[in-house]
């Protein structure tokens, strides 16, 4: 039991880094879809940077760069351009996928020169997360740089009135998420899997996004679900044998229907006032074609 | 010294900027992804070289088909601001009735045109099905269709995959993830020698004519538009604007759904893994619709050249070696470059600088 708890935060902490990077950029109204990309493109970086220089700490520190590279320009074309945010999202994605087929070509097979053993500290794991999550919470709903945040998510032309600065802050949250997705997609090889193969990491920056759903844009209830993802996922290869003999792509559904079903019943029931999406959540912001 | 970046808006687009966005962007995009394949050891040169004998190539047209059915559905979907990203999971679908039908229904004597007719009419309904589902959950509780056919995707790929290595695995394929090879009278017809699968094809064709008109020549395109352009106005003009939702979505899902049909019924003759049956076709459509500038007569062009853009890497990779996954980088600066282009085809940046 304990094993598989141990088994479940290791999985789940790239996916509650990426979750949390996610949270950020939402409140602020930016959909990221570029999520996916940043999350495989960090994971190939952190890999390959690691396998040259023989530093983990190097290969993390890259993987948040490339966040921080896909957050510059989805803030560039999706809030100063005003290209539509899923466009914009998906296109970075795509570019990711590409990008980290590029460079992971010759890393396939390759084995890590050093890595971050997790299974041994995944208490402090924990701990870490939520605190983590315990301080977002704080920062997003207790401070006036979080009510900047979320006004800016919920209706920015009343956030530009009352004096702040819309573009600035759906930049800078991107940029942030984003960087925050890059370490999640490094610490997915790094820190967990310790392998590379062409196509790894695919569908976990989605996962990272749905856990954002079930949690309401809530950062306090992410590590619940990265952890009960990242446990699904790390369970899947062990129920698959005797004696549970569960079908691991059957168990593989899981994740995304609970998603769809929550996005459902958080729109459809009295749920809504705590859980519904930031009001501006993929709108393009206009500052000067306000029509009253 | 501030620097002031500002934005204003251009009375006119700028002249010809129909044409010049999506010219520049695939020059930004090729130009782009040139330098980044000279960087990783591919000379660029060899890179246009494949590409120009991909644009007069037959496998171009292979490629198009699927991208052309997604991609038509898509634009419908976009021009009423109905932002549906789940074709790849409508194409699975598509493939997966497909499969059911080929392998356990459909006598094996029944007339060929019969029963690939049948195929077609089965595989629209699935897809228009599945993207009906995101339709219903956006009209009726308003959940973001972006986020809900994202999770179908992911569904339909865990079902297919769950068959293949399931209950429809094949019992002569040497327990390889597929399923057995259909009967041959569900095989669309290819041109000899080639892997185009022209019933397909010309329906893609004539689909593209048809939606054409009913985009711009029906009462229920002009209601799509204007559900799109201003849905305030729709609302108070008396448009249902759920119904159009709907609408839109089952046609949407219903090509996706065509596209699987062929890519399994025409191509592969039997069902196999998710990831290579859809391929990310349904993303790439995305781009492909976009190229289009949402008209589906122009998703005929911009299909076709997505389409030599993926025999491409096919190619570049027996050539050079590199992954076939760097496809991605053209398509997606491509894209990136074409949304930023419209923005500045509207709109003017201004950078002031103020002591």
């Amino acid at each position: 039991m304990i094993d598989l708890i141990a088994k479940a935060v290791v999985a789940g902490t790239p996916l509650l880094f990426a979750s949390m990077g996610e949270v950020i950029s939402e409140r602020s109204g930016v959909l990221n879809l570029g999520i996916e990309g940043a999350f495989v493109f960090g994971a190939a970086a952190a890999f390959t940077v690691t396998v040259l220089t023989g530093n983990v700490y190097l290969g993390l520190i890259v993987s948040g760069i490339v966040g921080v590279i896909i957050g510059v320009l989805h803030g560039l074309v999706s809030v100063s351009f005003r290209g539509h945010q899923v466009v914009s999202g998906l296109a970075l994605t795509i570019f990711g996928y590409g990008a980290a087929s590029l460079i992971g070509k010759g890393m396939v097979g390759q084995p890590l020169p050093t890595y971050i053993s997790a299974e041994g500290i995944w208490w402090v794991l924990i701990l870490f997360g939520i605190l983590f999550s315990l301080l977002l919470w704080y920062v997003i709903f207790r401070l006036k740089i979080g009510a900047m945040l979320r006004a800016v998510g919920e209706d920015p032309h009343s956030a530009e009135i009352l004096g702040v600065n819309v573009v600035k802050v759906r930049i800078i949250a991107t940029i942030l998420g984003s960087f925050m997705i890059g370490i999640g997609g490094g610490w997915y090889t790094l820190g967990y899997l310790h392998i590379w193969t062409e196509g790894l990491g695919i569908g976990r920056g989605w996962i990272s996004l749905a856990i954002v759903i079930v949690s309401g844009w809530n950062p306090i209830l992410t590590p619940i679900f990265s952890y009960l993802f990242g446990g699904i996922e790390a369970a899947i290869w062990r129920l698959q044998l005797p004696p549970y003999n569960v079908d691991p792509y059957l168990l593989g559904i899981l994740p995304y229907l609970i998603t769809l079903a929550a996005l459902t019943i958080f729109m459809a029931t009295p749920l809504k006032r705590i859980f519904k999406p930031p009001a501006s959540l993929g709108l393009v912001y206009y500052k000067e074609e306000r029509t009253v | 010294m501030r620097i002031i970046f500002s934005i204003k808006r251009r009375p006119k687009p700028i002249p010809y900027s129909d044409y010049i966005v999506p010219i520049g962007s695939i020059v930004i995009s090729l130009v782009i992804s040139s330098f980044i394949l000279f960087l990783s050891g591919v000379n660029p040169i060899l890179m246009f070289d494949v590409l120009s004998s991909s644009l007069i190539d037959y496998s171009t047209l292979r490629y198009s088909i699927p991208l052309i059915l997604c991609g038509i559905g898509l634009a419908i979907a976009y021009k009423a601001n109905i932002w549906n990203i789940g074709s790849e999971g409508q194409i699975l679908a598509g493939a997966v009735i497909t499969s059911g039908l080929a392998l356990y229904v459909i006598p094996h004597d029944l007339n060929p045109i019969l029963s690939i007719t049948i195929l077609y009419i089965a595989g629209f309904i699935c897809g228009a099905l599945l993207g009906l589902l995101a339709g219903i959950l956006r009209a009726k509780f308003d959940v973001n269709e972006v986020l809900s056919t994202l999770m179908l995707n992911y569904i339909m790929m865990q079902i297919v995959n769950y068959l293949v290595y399931g209950p429809w695995r094949g019992v002569r394929e040497y327990g390889y993830p597929r399923s057995d090879i259909f009967p041959k009278n569900v095989w669309i017809p290819q041109i000899p020698r080639t892997t185009v699968h022209y019933p397909t094809l010309i329906l893609s064709l004539v689909l593209a004519i048809l939606m054409y008109i009913v985009l711009y020549r029906t009462k229920l395109g002009f209601e799509i538009r204007v559900a799109g352009a201003n849905p305030e106005a729709a609302k108070y003009s008396g448009i249902n604007l759920n119904k159009v939702i709907l609408i839109v979505m089952f046609i949407s899902g219903g090509l996706a759904g065509l596209a699987g049909v062929g890519e399994v019924a025409g191509i592969y003759r039997q069902l196999i893994r998710a990831e290579r049956v859809s391929a990310g076709f349904g993303y790439t459509a995305i781009i492909v619709a976009w190229l289009g500038k949402l008209n589906p007569i122009i998703i005929l062009l911009s299909g076709y050249f997505i389409g030599a853009l993926i025999s491409m890497s096919y190619k570049l990779q027996i050539i050079s070696g590199i992954s076939y996954g760097s496809i991605n980088i053209v398509t997606g600066i491509l894209l990136a470059s074409l949304i930023s282009l419209e923005f500045i085809s509207r709109y003017k940046p201004v950078i002031q600088f103020i002591r």
